[in-house]
């Protein structure tokens, strides 16, 4: 839940390796843009799938999250699911071993995922020493790569470990791919 | 001489593209319809049907002067692909005429006919059955028998007959009248003949071959000679593309979803034995379905690649065969196996299954993606599983393009955008409503919620690509932070007059 959702999927997914399969509303999956995505995660790692009604959203994701070396699937849906569809979706993903993200933008139901996080983006906190050294360096855009993107999560259910909110900072991939990982910084921590 | 006692069957059909439109039952046909293809910068006809050429239509005609004198002209630009792909059908069908079959490209067939022509009755009798079975084809023929294959071609294209035949060692007589045309010369050559008075082959066969050789160039001559069998003009067969397909017919029909499913299993069996034993695979199946009362039904699955395996098959199947109302029983199967490709297998890793695969640099898929790219694909259609190609540009919704992921054979590799950009760019801007106006707007309204911004950073200007078609105005981005946290991508149009403003986008 909460506008910053997709941003908590694609940060999972990236911590682990294999394809990663989006599915959802036919219009949700073509707004994704691969250009900001890959700062989080090879967009050559995701496969899209869009559909046009919610029985084929749920249909897909449950076939994909029953497929061997699947390893993160995530559902964009608009309100969430019954807890029948859940517990389809569970049982499906428990066999396979991937993990299952569904992302909701309206009203959540009861449901048998094991957690339920909301995430919104909180505003972006420049870093004092980073900021002067961007001053002296080129100026503009110095200080615009130093500014960092944050995010709170809280965590409102969790089935078998403890609530809490966490707020994290993301320290940037610079080279990504080769050097250092792309990494996040738990920024403070409160039990809810 | 070369080629003794050799003959060979030419059969031209002259109107394979309108063959092609009659097949289909066009109802174009009926009325004045052409053929028509670009010739330089002119639309000109090439394949008038009679009522066209009944108005006074004749092939070459630039189509704007055929619309003048028969304005009820319908066209139709030729389809070169599809029409070498009849003509390969066709080539399989003369398969039973002869088993040296050559393609003669772009309309024709060359058949070496040589101890075969007894089998129908003679020459006359082949040439007759071969006339009736294309007729019933619905293609349109003209033939040519005779000694050499270039004979043959010039009997059945420029042949007063239908059926040209000239007997064995009469080539010269029966080329006598044709026009030197028919020896397939280049066109400049002819006009320099025609232009000398040398009209047909009788009067160029009178000129010393040293002559022709002086004046004319090595053409005249040369084709002389292969018409006449004096130089070799060899038929080089082609095999036919191999069709891999079973078909079951039952005495009784039947319904059951189980029985149709071991029917399925069987027809399987056979087609990917087949396939197996060369090492391809197929990555659509066409399942034809006879219903006793409903005529044929078509089911078709794809796969994301190819595939040899009946377990796959049935698998992929199952839900075409469930989504299929069958009253009163089937009784007639066909499974033809269609994109034929060979297969590479690969080894899989200890664990059963190669996981992260896809994420690595090696470029192929893990087994199992390739599986669930098929399964979601037939239920939703394949162009509705996607996959991201980096693009070059410098425009945000050029940045990227999608493809279908079944096309998609290897990983793309991203490389980092020196830009940054959305996570989701909405395809059409949404306007906002503006509340405290500025530049960008202090308070705004959008999605039914109002936010204000805390910080702003911008324009970043992008003009349009220069040497694209449809110059659109530039755009002025701007990256806002709202109060709430919420990052958006903000979007004018600059320019003297005031604009409207857009979410673009939103920031990760």
């Amino acid at each position: 839940m909460g506008d910053s959702a997709d941003v908590f999927a694609v940060i999972v997914a990236s911590r682990l390796s294999g394809p990663v399969i989006w599915v959802g509303d036919r219009n949700a999956v073509d707004s994704l843009a691969p250009m900001a995505l890959q700062e989080f995660i090879d967009p050559a790692r995701m496969i899209l799938t869009g559909c046009t009604t919610r029985k084929e959203i749920l249909w897909a994701s449950e076939q994909a999250m029953r497929t061997h070396g699947m390893s993160c699937v995530i559902v964009e849906l608009h309100d969430g699911l019954t807890l029948r569809d859940s517990r389809r979706l569970q049982l499906a993903a428990g066999n396979s071993g991937c993990t299952g993200i569904i992302l909701i933008a309206g009203r959540a139901h009861t449901s048998a995922a094991q957690t339920r996080w909301e995430c919104v983006a909180s505003p972006e906190e420049e870093d004092a020493k980073g900021r002067e050294a961007g001053d002296r360096e080129a100026g503009d855009r110095g200080a615009r790569d130093r500014k960092t993107m944050g995010w709170e999560w809280r965590c409102t259910k969790n089935r078998q470990g403890e609530l809490g909110v966490w707020r994290l900072q993301w320290l940037g991939g610079e080279d990504g791919r080769a050097g250092k990982a792309r990494a996040v910084r738990l920024v403070s921590a409160s039990a809810a | 001489m070369a080629g003794q006692g050799k003959r060979v069957l030419s059969v031209w059909f002259p109107r394979l593209p309108l063959d092609r439109f009659r097949r289909r039952n066009d109802p174009r046909i009926g009325g004045a319809f052409a053929i028509i293809a670009r010739f330089g910068n002119a639309w000109r006809l090439t394949h008038p049907n009679d009522v066209a050429i009944g108005t006074g239509l004749t092939p070459g005609l630039p189509v704007a002067d055929a619309r003048s004198i028969c304005p009820d002209l319908l066209t139709e630009p030729g389809d070169p692909t599809r029409e070498a792909e009849l003509l390969r059908a066709l080539r399989r069908w003369a398969d039973r005429l002869s088993p040296r079959v050559a393609l003669d490209p772009p309309d024709g067939l060359l058949l070496d006919i040589t101890g075969c022509a007894h089998l129908f009755g003679g020459e006359t009798g082949m040439a007759a059955h071969a006339r009736q079975g294309f007729h019933d084809l619905q293609i349109e023929t003209r033939m040519g028998i005779a000694d050499t294959g270039k004979a043959a071609w010039a009997l059945a294209r420029y042949g007063s007959d239908r059926v040209g035949m000239a007997p064995p060692g009469g080539t010269l007589e029966c080329l006598r009248p044709l026009p030197v045309a028919a020896l397939g010369l280049p066109t400049d050559v002819v006009a320099d003949l025609r232009r000398t008075g040398v009209r047909t082959i009788g009067q160029l066969r009178a000129i010393r071959s040293s002559e022709l050789l002086r004046r004319f160039g090595p053409e005249p001559a040369q084709g002389l000679d292969r018409a006449l069998g004096h130089v070799p003009d060899p038929i080089t067969p082609q095999v036919a593309d191999p069709v891999y397909a079973a078909c079951m017919t039952l005495p009784d029909p039947i319904g059951l979803i189980d029985d149709l499913v071991r029917v399925l299993e069987r027809l399987g069996d056979s087609v990917c034995g087949r396939l197996q034993a060369v090492r391809k695979g197929a990555r659509r199946y066409h399942l034809t379905i006879r219903c006793v009362d409903t005529g044929n039904h078509l089911r078709t699955v794809g796969f994301a690649e190819p595939v040899h395996d009946t377990a796959a098959l049935l698998q992929q199947f199952r839900h075409a065969l469930e989504t299929l109302t069958v009253e009163f029983g089937a009784d007639r199967f066909r499974l033809v196996a269609d994109d034929v490709e060979p297969v590479q297998s690969r080894q899989r890793r200890f664990d059963g299954f190669d996981r992260g695969n896809r994420g690595g640099q090696s470029g192929d898929d893990g087994v199992d993606v390739a599986e669930i790219v098929s399964t979601l694909g037939n239920r939703l259609g394949f162009d509705r599983i996607r996959q991201w190609l980096p693009g070059d540009s410098h425009l945000p919704e050029r940045e990227f393009t999608s493809v279908e992921a079944v096309q998609c054979a290897r990983l793309p590799v991203w490389k980092r955008s020196p830009r940054r950009r959305p996570i989701r760019l909405y395809t059409n801007p949404e306007c906002l409503r503006m509340l405290e106006p500025g530049r960008p707007p202090r308070t705004f309204e959008w999605r039914r919620r109002q936010y204000e911004i805390a910080s702003a950073e911008g324009p970043e200007r992008l003009a349009s690509e220069w040497w694209r078609e449809g110059v659109r105005p530039p755009r002025d981005y701007w990256r806002i932070q709202t109060t709430t946290g919420l990052r958006l991508w903000l979007l004018t149009y600059p320019g003297p007059r005031r604009s409207d403003w857009y979410v673009a986008g939103r920031f990760p």
